[in-house]
């Protein structure tokens, strides 16, 4: 259960340099920027949103809300992406609103 | 305090009127006793206001970081604090009744400091009133409080109180280390804006022998604490500092009841542990900071500047770096080494260093107090996923601890002009490596802070060179210059672990130059005087500010520049 990096030690700070720094290394540049594929891509539509709401059976509200959350932030880790994240939330918010 | 005497020194006389000084500190905590220490170390006469006549009162400061532990070393108190508080690395995450993440904040060999050590903050203001006597520096006026003050070009007038009678004094240098409801700050009008958190915590100082080991634990919501978070931490003279958290509807009175927190308390250590209450305390917290910290000839430091919560202990940790940034500069001004524009840097890097902790002590707070229902959802979600997988334990935030800044974008910088492997890019603070010399084992820190007796090394603002080759006898006029070699050489440090050369990502004939408080400013693959001393003029801000620090327009790969910006 110990961490291997990130935030909470100095691995990737100059303080910890024996250790490649998780975080820092290789310089991410240059890369292609990925966008956020809003084209249709799953095979069986149905299936996925019976599968969603499945989920869900048996949930109080608070339950199904954590459910989520722990389903986004696993899905959000998958990605690990911040700028096609970023264009999901953004897109997420922009569907919501009143066209 | 049952552990701890607190000392009452004797008010300072009442001295005569309208007395020039060059720099009066207002405020005599943690930071104000550092700043008048490192300024009386660099030969610089200092007079310190203080308006009461004893150390922090109560149960306030404790985590002690390992750059602060690195500048108290250089001030000839590091030994003493690491010798009396409690030296810890790791820290646990507890979600109800199970651990979720451990973290090892220095999982590595080969520093002279901890991540940490806890040490109450009366001590540590003992320590430095102690210091600052011995410099025969340090005019320590206890029970003389600042007024009023009228700001002038050529340095403020104070209007000082004593129980003899008020006094006034003119300062050439102002330094305002009078805390978080600074008179200075008020005087001059200033605004103090930033975010106010709706929460309580109860703090709970209590002696009992335990042999928990020295860990930061952190609870959310414990089956001991229902819908709070909790926090341990162990401190010397069997105090355990416990901090609850109550939430905004608290009654602060009757949450400071001493049988309801024995109730609290022994609810989580259970019926066999036998402890004494020491301190209780009901605190709140905001994040805030001065838009500027230089005004003129007044330059605010310490919770006077910025204020931060108490969760990563970056409050007086980031005080003491203010100290260590603001004192050479100012003793080179002093010492006419330096144009009084030099002072302007101290804004330019300690302003994005304290919004860096501000940034991470908000985030903290958000996490541990979260503000909304959908706030609560991923935090606890994220809990839930921490127990079983490892990405979300980065997500996990109790609290960001105290690292130093890495002063990235400051004028002050002289670029890479080569790409390097990695290593200190300039800006960054030295990092603390074994080196042995005539044999004697020791820590590159202490080498490059502690002065020696050498051709124009001394003085109140120390540059230090760093080669990476045998000693060749150059000796640069205003620098002094350490060899070091991976074999032992007389008159060279003698890298036996060879934890220099790595930690700096230096080969044979590198060489780095160091400014007084040892952030790196520059770095060069070959050594040249001519570009040594450039470099040492801007960090001087001598350099005509003709353009700033150049990137490098040739770098298309980006290799330094890239990890310049990821660090
Ligand atoms: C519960 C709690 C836990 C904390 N834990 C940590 C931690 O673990 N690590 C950490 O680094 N920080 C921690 N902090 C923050 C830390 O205590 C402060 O950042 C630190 O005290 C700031 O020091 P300072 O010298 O700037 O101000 P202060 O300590 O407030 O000192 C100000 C001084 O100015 C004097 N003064 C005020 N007005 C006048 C006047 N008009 N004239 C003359 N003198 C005056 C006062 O007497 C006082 O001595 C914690 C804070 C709290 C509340």
């Amino acid at each position: 259960m110990r961490a291997g990096g990130g935030l909470n030690t100095w691995i990737g700070h100059p303080f910890v340099t024996d250790t490649p720094p998780v975080r820092s290394l290789p310089p991410v540049r240059a890369q292609p920027m990925s966008h956020l594929d809003t084209s249709a891509r799953l095979a069986d539509p149905d299936a996925l949103f019976a599968a969603l709401v499945d989920a869900h059976r048996g949930l109080s509200p608070d339950a199904s809300r954590r459910l989520d959350a722990r389903l986004v932030l696993l899905l959000a880790n998958h990605i690990g992406d911040a700028g096609v994240i970023a264009e999901a939330i953004a897109a997420a918010r922009a569907a919501g609103e009143d066209p | 305090m049952a552990t701890y005497r607190y000392p009452r020194y004797p008010a300072a006389p009442r001295p005569a009127d309208g007395a020039r000084h060059p720099v009066v500190v207002v405020g005599g905590g943690m930071v104000g006793l550092t700043a008048a220490l490192d300024l009386a170390h660099r030969g610089v006469e200092v007079v310190l206001l203080d308006e009461d006549d004893t150390v922090s009162s109560g149960s306030r400061a404790i985590c002690m970081a390992k750059r602060s532990l690195e500048i108290f070393d250089r001030l000839g108190l590091g030994r003493r604090m690491l010798e009396k508080g409690v030296t810890w690395n790791q820290g646990e995450v507890l979600f109800r009744d199970r651990t979720v993440y451990r973290f090892d904040l220095l999982p590595e060999e080969g520093h002279h400091y901890p991540a940490f050590i806890n040490l109450q903050q009366y001590y540590v203001e003992d320590y430095l009133v102690a210091a600052c006597r011995a410099t025969g520096r340090v005019d320590l006026r206890w029970q003389h409080r600042v007024g009023a003050i009228e700001p002038r070009a050529d340095g403020p007038v104070l209007a000082v109180e004593t129980p003899q009678g008020g006094y006034r004094l003119t300062a050439d240098w102002l330094l305002a280390c009078d805390g978080a409801r600074s008179t200075v700050r008020a005087a001059l009008g200033l605004d103090f804006l930033g975010q106010v958190f709706h929460d309580r915590f109860l703090i709970a100082d209590v002696v009992m022998e335990a042999e928990f080991p020295p860990v930061r634990r952190f609870w959310f919501e414990p089956p001991f604490h229902a819908g709070g978070s909790v926090l341990l931490h162990r401190q010397p003279d069997h105090v355990w500092r416990i901090d609850f958290q109550l939430g905004w509807d608290a009654d602060p009175d009757v949450e400071k009841d001493p049988d309801r927190v024995r109730a609290r308390v022994a609810a989580m250590l259970g019926p066999d542990v036998r402890f004494e209450i020491e301190w209780i305390s009901v605190y709140t917290f905001r994040c805030r900071r001065l838009e500027r910290f230089r005004h003129g000839r007044i330059l605010f430091l310490g919770d006077a500047a910025h204020q931060v919560s108490p969760f990563g202990a970056r409050g007086g940790n980031a005080g003491v770096q203010d100290v260590d940034n603001l004192g050479w500069k100012l003793a080179a001004v002093l010492a006419g080494q330096a144009p009084e524009a030099l002072l302007d840097s101290y804004d330019a890097e300690r302003i994005p260093a304290n919004d860096e902790n501000i940034l991470n002590s908000t985030r903290s707070t958000d996490f541990i107090t979260p503000k909304s229902a959908a706030a609560r959802a991923y935090r606890d979600a994220v809990l839930e996923l921490a127990g079983r997988y490892d990405f979300a334990r980065g997500l996990v935030n109790s609290g960001r601890l105290s690292r130093p800044a890495l002063l990235a974008g400051s004028p002050l910088n002289m670029q890479d002009d080569a790409a390097w492997p990695g290593g200190l890019p300039p800006g960054a603070p030295a990092v603390d490596a074994p080196v042995r010399e005539d044999g004697q084992e020791g820590w590159l820190l202490t080498r490059l802070s502690h002065a020696r007796v050498g051709p124009g090394s001394d003085g109140p603002a120390p540059f230090r060179l760093l080669r990476f080759a045998p000693p060749d006898g150059v000796i640069l006029p205003d620098v002094e210059t350490v060899f070091v070699t991976p074999a032992a050489e007389p008159g060279a440090l003698h890298d036996h672990a060879g934890l220099v050369a790595r930690r700096y990502a230096a080969a044979p004939g590198d060489a780095i130059l160091f400014r007084p408080d040892q952030h790196v400013a520059a770095r060069w693959h070959r050594f040249d005087p001519a570009a040594v001393a450039a470099a040492r003029d801007r960090a001087l801000a001598r350099a005509r500010p003709h353009a700033p620090p150049a990137r490098q327009p040739s770098d298309e790969k980006g290799q330094h520049a890239g990890t310049t910006s990821e660090l």
